[in-house]
């Protein structure tokens, strides 16, 4: 009886050997990379609509139209398939369009982002379970019509490092297309339309931009320049800038950054950031300002222009010196009396 | 007693007949729910590598650990992976930008069904796009990117430290 017992215990043992043999050969089979891989942190859109006029996009992602005014209520599963616990950080961050989808860094906000809540900012998610957030979008009855984009983040981050290192942060995320349909009030907007350096007449290096209102509302802007990249890597800024007063739908007005007479003329890169509300523009421009002794940039220009009349001139001298050995020809052919007819009839 | 059965059973016939009224198409459908997006975890710091201060400008490279996304959505999707580093800052002193900092995704092993791509980050001062991801099914990628830093010439000896996020959507 004991003797059974043992050579049963036997058989179980050499077939948990044999399935420890064939997983190991298994993993052995995988690429090397695959491997090291520690497990994941997931993100699901549940309650997917199953006939959607946005088709595949509204399977992954969250793709509301709505008017102004609503409230939307969408659910996601964040799954923990580590073998640790994982404190996961849920949060809205903004998102854009340009060409293709791109991420905002960190926890930046757009409207989407400020309008969007989670019910828990942070969820502690035992090794390989599963929990249900909930996304909230209050879209205000005053947002104008058109698309937004934002993104809903499950991020986690390894400990930081005790002694230095690089600490490494991984975020997962379920795009959001918001459209918001009309109703709203209309919608606000500019453009930096020029970025350029200028001499003031007093010899001060100006950063100087045209910003138009592309919007159709009155906005204030505000923000900042900064100018790196100088001759030995100098950098200046940020020096902040404040429209004087607040621009008009379609209006455009210029600004000008006056910097300290020291300052080197350059090359420099110059950053301007300009914000109005939570619209946001960078404009990127390599400028060099005029050099002291001309009183001003504007005066550039005519001296550019009196460069084009000296050779104008002189074209005009070397064409009369070519002219000069055909003319007197012709003269002295007149006084002959051989008179050329200049057309046959 | 068998009259009532025989009543019974014609009726149970009958009710069972107009249930199921012959040469009905009985609807029958199941959805299958979109699985999750996902992204590696990462584990711990990394260091990326020692190396003597010096009057002329070097390069650190180092591994940061295998990446994976796997996409369990399903159907035609894509997926972005972006990368945004902050400056290599020591306790003291001017800290390295993120402008020096790159990203090389590597080569990438990628399931059937997905097609990684991918995409060069010189510089991550923003969120710069490193590997994106068309897929027409269930799969998953990875890659073990390097990151390289610049280091200018006569910077300080001292710990560097920074943080590196990666994103996927």
């Amino acid at each position: 009886m004991r003797e059974r017992s043992v050579r049963g215990r036997l058989i179980a043992l050499s077939v948990v050997a044999g399935i420890i043999v064939t997983a190991t050969s298994a993993l052995a089979a995988l690429p090397p990379q695959a491997m090291a891989s520690s497990g994941s942190i997931g993100v699901r859109l549940l309650d997917v609509p199953a006939d959607s006029p946005d088709g595949s996009r509204a399977r992954s992602y969250i793709v509301e139209r709505v008017a102004p005014g609503t409230t939307v209520r969408r659910r996601i599963e964040i799954t923990n398939t580590t073998s640790s616990t994982a404190d996961i950080a849920i949060y809205p961050a903004a998102a854009d369009l340009r060409g293709t989808f791109r991420f905002a860094s960190g926890h930046s906000r757009n409207e989407l982002s400020s309008w969007t809540s989670v019910s828990q900012l942070v969820l502690r998610l035992a090794p390989g379970t599963r929990a249900v957030e909930t996304v909230t979008i209050v879209v205000p009855k005053q947002a104008s019509s058109g698309e937004r984009y934002a993104v809903v983040w499950a991020e986690v981050s390894a400990p930081a490092p005790v002694a230095g290192g690089v600490t490494l942060v991984n975020r997962v995320g379920v795009r959001m297309y918001v459209s918001i349909g009309p109703g709203g009030a209309p919608p606000s907007n500019f453009e930096i339309s020029s970025l350029t350096a200028k001499r003031s007449a007093s010899g001060e290096p100006l950063v100087v931009a045209t910003i138009h209102n592309s919007g159709q509302r009155t906005i204030d802007i505000t923000g900042n320049l900064t100018l790196d990249q100088g001759p030995g890597g100098l950098q200046a800024g940020p020096i902040p800038v404040k429209l004087a007063s607040a621009l008009g739908p379609g209006d455009s007005a210029t600004v000008a950054v006056p910097l300290d007479k020291q300052l080197p003329r350059g090359p420099w890169r110059a950053h301007l950031r300009l914000r109005s509300g939570l619209i946001q523009h960078i404009a990127v421009a390599t400028i060099t300002f005029p050099p002291l002794v001309t009183p001003a940039t504007t005066k550039v220009v005519p001296a550019e222009s009196s460069h084009l009349i000296l050779v104008v001139v002189v074209l005009l001298c070397l064409l009369a010196l070519a002219a000069l050995p055909l003319l007197l020809s012709r003269r002295a052919r007149r006084c002959r009396g051989d008179f050329e007819p200049t057309a046959t009839v | 007693m068998r009259k009532l059965l025989l009543l019974a059973t014609s009726f149970a016939t009958l009710a069972a007949a107009t249930a199921l009224p012959a040469g009905a198409i009985t609807p029958a459908s199941f959805t299958l729910t979109a699985g999750a997006l996902a992204i590696t975890s990462p584990t711990s710091s990394v260091s990326l590598g020692t190396q003597g201060a010096s009057n002329s400008s070097s390069t650190i490279s180092g591994s940061i650990g295998v990446v994976t996304v796997s996409d369990e959505r399903g159907g035609p999707t894509t997926w972005t992976a972006s990368v945004i580093a902050s400056a290599f800052t020591p306790a003291a002193g001017p800290a390295d930008p993120a402008s020096n900092v790159s990203y090389s995704a590597g080569p990438i092993t990628a399931s059937a069904l997905v097609v990684a791509l991918p995409v060069a980050a010189p510089n991550l001062t923003g969120v710069s796009p490193v590997v994106t991801g068309t897929s027409t099914g269930v799969s998953s990628a990875s890659w073990n990117p390097t990151i390289s830093v610049f280091v200018p010439a006569n910077f300080a000896p001292g710990v560097y430290t920074a943080t590196i996020t990666s994103s996927v959507a």
